[in-house]
Parts: structure tokens; C-alpha cells; sequence
């Protein structure tokens, strides 16, 4: 298949035209003449950028897949402009671990410790594991950290100091009744596991850090050299926990979102390259998990079909692209995206391809569509109406 | 109006507005046939999901009184479905036709999930440990009653105000209409710390200092799964540190009244002696109950402050 991604442009600089055959770039060159034999979509006035990379989207064991299945997620996936997810399992079996390729690549992140026990971490690397996850145990996190060659995904919460929380710990939490994850209980997992990374090597990745102390904590483990990354979840950089003032369960969110200064700070942190990544934190909740009193509901939002305009609205198209391209895993970015930035719509949870149906921007207007993606394997998948992309056959 | 959730997001002239209505109602039940046809026609669904004995009753005389209809339901609730049959048990009663549901629920929010869900009026019983706004009026009722008014009134607050519904509303009330509030207790159990700016208080762990010039004195139920959960290490060190007998009561002023939301650990948050002693508002309180919850029923039923 050969196609020319015509008047594409990056969101700063000047159009081009892009070839592409069997989802591979061949060349670009200044908007001209179309040679034939190329099929040719118009892309005057939106962006082409490549395909998005997300680290960290929740899906279910097949057990529960009514919540969300491979392919909801692929399909939501697609709507949101990525085509490379990394998917949280808790999975410590290499034999139960399933990648996907194209139209959306999705690469497991497994469960590295077992009961107490390293699972088989080289055997899970070969089935084609990203990253794992460690118990809460610093003991374990050495022996990881020692043995294993992928980098480790932390999720950063001490269980003790986090126990029974259901929302940031602050006047708000106190004035609202919900027993509070205080910021320390980020922090301190933070500055243990920095600690032993700096004691035994490896490579640690913060999944979804959502405290400024946690920020200035990777920032100085950065400037001292050490081989950590960080993620922030994309609903914690744009929203504070004013968003549970009414009890929304969808802004029910684990990490929970924190002060308006914690927001800052995240934000300054993806600006700086503190934070490499911004990441979905998807997780489709059920309705009867979702509609009971706040403290009752599980945590969790869905998020990949709202992402890109979501980030753009907070951050530099710049600093919003350079954090969705997989950098902390290794990846590379597949296929392209078009998107329109002048698009207006809002947010209706009931129109999304995700069998999750609760985001706090529920209703709200975001400025900024992806309108096709082309997969990895060349594929080009439409998502607006024919007058938006205009495909013309092969002059 | 259509629901009250809470004091929080109340006007001081709202709040006013209730106590007003509730000396009327206090009128009514000084009377020797204590029935009005105020109500008549209407029907409440009182869902109680939490053990309550004086909430619940005072709800179903204040009910009586106004001619009103009302249904009880107390739900036995396991806590994988309280949720799920609290939003089910609301849309079952607003399709029966019920006017509105007063509500008790041991989670935070429970309320305003149903307001937000349901068509009828809601009224919060006490949710979780967040709000008890009816509570909170009889509290204001009482000391304006015995006071002649709440502005500039100095309100001490003793106990685990963290976890107390009570103490919350007391806050948003009294601070609202002008007093200005202390709370003391062990400090696992004071909020603020996080960010005290918050809250429109004054924290004092002292409680001797906290009553310094105390016009109203407050003391909360201590739950023993607090001390349990290793918030305070001993009933006895409350009692020494925060118990109110007659000479601690001594350092506030000479006239200060002492509250208690009840039921009274007795000997523990208050001495015995006390409690029917002259300072003591504690049946005031208990009396205030019906007239209170007859002014709630009756302002968002009764199409008053519309």
C-alpha cells in the first residue's frame, strides 16, 4: 500500500508531503505534484505526528473481560491516536503473557514477584514482558533490581501509610469525611526505592507519580545520574482534587489527584524532563462500582480517546509529544496520526469505544481531534467524516 | 432549595431561616393536640442504614406532627452492596412516589449520590463521617435558645472531630452565624494538619487552653476502634487528657453551656455528675430534635425558601 500524507505538518513547521508504503516513511519532500500510483490523503490544516506510545492502560484478565477486552482497548486506543499500549497485567506466568500487534501493538507489563518469590524474570522478558512489577517489599525490590535487565515499574505507594484512603489527604479529604492518602505515602516509596536503586543498580520507572515532593525526588535522582524514569497520569495534570468536592466517583483515581500545587509541579516536571512521559492510567470501572457513595467506588477512569487534546490543553504541543513517545521502555513509536487541533467536541462517555464510560471531563469541551491513524502495519483507519480526510485514488 | 445535604454550602440567612421556622414548629409542640395538616398528603421514606434511635424517632414524630406521611426502612447492609442497593432502594422508592427520602448512611457522600440520581427531595440523616446537618441546626437551636444568639460565642470543640459527622456541622453552623470555633483532641484526630487553612478553626491539642473563655462546650463520642486503630494509646489517657468533669469545666467561662451529640460514654468523654447538671444542654438538644427536623420537612416540603 502506498499512500502520500499530502500538506502534512508537524505542529510547528512548515507542510510537506510524507510517503509511506506498508506503513513505512520512504521519504518526504515540499508539497508538489503527486507522482501516480500513490493513493493521496489530505492533510491541509491538520498535524501529522507519529503513532502515540502509552505505558500504562489497566486491562483485565480474560476472566474479567467484560470490563474491557484486548480489543475495546485497541479500539479505544486507535480513537486516541496510539498505536503502541503498554498494558498492565498482574501476570507472572511468561505462558500467560499476550502481545498484540498491529492495528494496536500492546505489550505486556507483568507481575515480576510472586507471593513473596522472583517470578521467572527472564522467561517473561522473552515472551515479550516491557517491564514488571515488585511487591511492596524492599527486600524483593533488591533482588529484582540485582537480577532482572528490564527496568522495574514502581507504582509508588506505601501500603501502611495509604491504608484505607480514598482521596488526597488535605482540608478537602477532612471537610468532605473520606479517609485521605496522604502525599507522604508517594514520597516514601519514592525515597526507598531510590535508595536501593542507588544501592544495587538496575532501572526504575515511577508509573504514575502524582506528588511535587515525588517530582524533586526524581529530579535529583536524575541529576546525580541514576537510571530512573517517571510518568505522571494524565487526569493528575490536569485536574486537582477540587474535582471530588461533589463526590464524582469518576474522578475517584488511584493515585488520587492531589493539591493544585502537586498539579504545578507535575507540570513543571513534564516541561524540565523530570517526568518523561504522560501516561492513560486507563481503567474502565464498571457502573455498579462506579455509582455508590465515594468511598465505596473502585478507583479508576478511562482516558486514551481524550488524552492528546486533554495534555495539549495544560502543556506545549512540544513537551505533550516528546512525553508520548515511549522513550522509558525502549519503544518506538508506529504509524502516524492526523490530527485536527482546531476541532471543538465534548466529552461524551457514552460515544466511547472503551466499555469504560466514566471520566471526570465528562461533559467539558476540548479543543483538538484525532480524525485517522495509520497502524503499524500500514493500515490507515479513518475516525471523522470523509470531508475531513479527503483520500483520493492514484492520480 | 429541594434537598439538604449539608451546612457547608449553606447561607448563614439559610441556616437562619431554618432556626426561625423551628421556634414556630418548638410553638406547635407546646400545644396540647400537636397536630397540623401542614403536610398532609405527603410521603417520606426514612432509609436508615445505620442503627439510629433519636434521629429516626424525631423524624417520624416531626412526620406525625405535620401530617405526613412516612415509611421506614432500615436496611441491614453488607458492604459489598450497600452501594448498589442504596441507589436501587431510592429509585424504588421515587417510582412508589415518595416525596422524599431522609437518609442515613455510613458512607461519606451517600446523600448526595441520591440527590444527584433522584428527582425527590433528600435530606442527609448523617452521612459516613462527613455531615449531620440536622444535628448541626439543634446544636445552633439549643445554644441560641439558651443564649439568646450565636455571634461571637466562643465554640470548644473536644474529641475525635475527624471522624465525627457531628462536629462538622457544628463547625460550618456555628462558624457561619458568627461564633468562633476551637477543636481539641489527640491529634490523630484533629484535621487541619494537613493544610489547616481549610477549616475555619482554631486547633488547641491543650484542652485547658482550648477552654479558656469557652461560651460553649462540646464533647464528642470517643469510639473505642479509634484508640483500637492506634490513634490515642489508651481510653484512660483520653479520659486524663480530654475528659470534661466539673473542674476542667471550671477553666471555661462561668456561664458556659456543655453539649454532647449522645449516646454519652459515661465517665469517659464526660464525667457523670454533669450531665444533668446546670450547664448541661444535653436534653435540650434531644428536645430541639423534633421541632428542627419539623422545619427541615416543612421548608423543602412545603414549598417554603423556594
Amino acid at each position: 500500500m502506498k499512500l502520500v500524507f499530502h500538506r502534512a505538518h508537524p505542529p510547528a513547521g512548515p507542510e510537506r508531503d510524507i510517503y509511506v508504503e506498508d506503513g513505512r516513511m520512504v521519504g518526504t519532500s515540499p508539497p508538489g505534484d503527486i507522482p501516480s500510483g500513490w493513493e493521496v490523503v489530505n492533510c491541509a490544516g491538520l498535524w501529522v505526528i507519529p503513532g502515540l506510545v502509552d505505558l500504562w492502560a489497566h486491562l483485565p484478565s480474560p476472566a474479567e473481560a467484560w470490563r474491557e477486552d484486548a480489543d475495546t482497548l485497541s479500539s479505544a486506543a486507535l480513537a486516541g491516536g496510539f498505536t503502541t499500549v503498554c498494558t498492565v497485567t498482574k501476570e507472572h506466568r511468561a505462558e500467560s503473557l499476550a502481545g498484540r500487534a498491529a492495528p494496536v501493538r500492546l505489550v505486556p507489563v507483568a507481575a515480576g514477584t510472586h507471593k513473596g518469590h522472583l517470578a521467572e524474570l527472564d522467561a517473561l522478558r522473552r515472551a515479550g514482558a516491557i517491564s514488571y512489577e515488585v511487591e511492596a517489599d524492599p527486600g524483593l525490590m533488591r533482588r529484582v533490581l540485582e537480577y532482572g535487565e528490564l527496568p522495574i515499574a514502581v507504582r509508588a505507594e506505601d501500603a501502611s501509610l495509604a491504608h484505607g484512603g480514598v482521596a488526597h489527604e488535605s482540608a478537602m479529604s477532612e471537610l468532605l469525611g473520606l479517609p485521605g492518602i496522604p502525599a507522604a505515602a508517594e514520597m516514601v516509596a519514592v525515597a526507598r526505592d531510590l535508595l536501593l536503586l542507588k544501592a544495587y543498580g538496575g532501572r526504575l520507572h515511577f508509573a504514575h507519580l502524582s506528588t511535587a515532593g515525588a517530582v524533586e525526588m526524581v529530579r535529583r535522582a536524575k541529576h546525580a545520574g541514576l537510571p530512573v524514569t517517571a510518568a505522571v497520569p494524565i487526569y493528575n495534570l490536569l485536574l486537582s482534587e477540587e474535582a471530588i468536592r461533589h463526590y464524582d466517583t469518576a474522578a475517584r483515581l488511584s493515585p488520587p489527584l492531589r493539591s493544585e500545587a502537586d498539579r504545578q509541579a507535575l507540570i513543571a516536571g513534564v516541561l524540565d524532563g523530570t517526568i518523561d512521559a504522560i501516561v492513560s492510567n486507563h481503567q474502565a470501572v464498571p457502573a455498579e462500582d462506579k455509582d455508590v457513595p465515594f468511598a465505596e467506588a473502585l478507583p479508576g477512569a478511562v482516558s486514551l480517546e481524550v488524552l492528546l487534546p486533554a495534555a495539549l490543553s495544560v502543556l506545549p504541543a512540544d513537551a505533550v509529544l516528546r512525553a508520548l513517545v515511549g522513550r522509558c521502555f525502549g519503544l518506538e513509536p508506529e504509524g502516524l496520526v492526523i490530527f485536527d487541533p482546531q476541532a471543538e467536541w465534548e466529552v461524551r462517555s457514552a460515544d466511547f469505544r472503551s466499555r469504560g464510560r466514566h471520566t471526570p471531563l465528562e461533559g467539558q469541551r476540548l479543543k483538538g481531534r484525532v480524525v485517522g491513524v495509520m497502524d503499524g502495519g500500514g493500515v490507515l483507519h479513518k475516525h471523522a467524516a470523509d470531508s475531513i480526510i479527503a483520500t483520493i485514488g492514484g492520480a | 432549595m429541594r434537598h439538604l445535604l449539608d451546612l457547608e454550602s449553606l447561607s448563614a440567612a439559610e441556616i437562619t431561616g431554618y432556626l426561625d421556622t423551628a421556634e414556630s414548629m418548638a410553638e406547635i409542640l407546646r400545644r396540647s393536640i400537636k397536630r397540623v395538616p401542614t403536610l398532609r398528603g405527603k410521603t417520606l421514606l426514612l432509609l436508615f442504614f445505620e442503627a439510629s434511635t433519636r434521629t429516626r424517632h424525631s423524624f417520624e414524630l416531626a412526620c406525625k406532627v405535620l401530617g405526613a406521611d412516612s415509611l421506614a426502612l432500615s436496611a441491614s447492609t453488607s458492604s459489598a452492596t450497600k452501594g448498589e442497593s442504596l441507589l436501587d432502594t431510592g429509585r424504588t422508592a421515587e417510582a412508589l412516589g415518595v416525596d422524599g427520602v431522609v437518609v442515613r448512611h455510613a458512607s461519606s457522600g451517600a446523600p448526595q449520590l441520591l440527590a444527584r440520581h433522584l428527582r425527590v427531595s433528600v435530606v442527609n440523616a448523617g452521612d459516613g463521617t462527613h455531615e449531620h446537618p440536622t444535628q448541626g441546626l439543634l446544636d445552633l437551636f439549643s445554644v441560641r435558645g439558651r443564649k439568646g444568639g450565636i455571634a461571637g460565642l466562643r465554640v470548644c470543640i473536644v474529641g475525635d472531630v475527624l471522624h465525627s459527622r457531628v462536629a462538622r456541622s457544628a463547625v460550618h453552623g456555628f462558624a457561619k452565624l458568627g461564633a468562633s470555633v476551637v477543636l481539641s483532641g489527640p491529634p490523630a484526630l484533629l484535621p487541619g494538619r494537613a493544610s489547616p487553612a481549610g477549616w475555619p478553626v482554631d486547633l488547641e491539642p491543650d484542652l485547658d487552653r482550648a477552654l479558656d473563655g469557652a461560651d460553649v462546650v462540646m464533647a464528642l463520642r470517643i469510639q473505642k476502634e479509634r484508640q483500637e486503630g492506634g490513634m490515642f494509646p489508651s481510653i484512660a489517657e483520653y479520659r486524663a487528657r480530654w475528659g470534661i468533669d466539673p473542674a476542667r469545666l471550671a477553666k471555661a467561662r462561668p456561664d458556659a453551656v456543655l453539649m454532647h451529640p449522645g449516646p454519652v460514654n459515661e465517665g469517659v468523654e464526660l464525667a457523670p455528675e454533669l450531665m444533668t447538671a446546670p450547664p448541661s444542654l444535653i436534653a435540650d438538644q434531644v428536645r430541639a430534635g423534633v421541632a428542627v427536623r419539623m422545619a427541615v420537612l416543612y421548608r423543602l416540603l412545603g414549598g417554603v425558601g423556594a
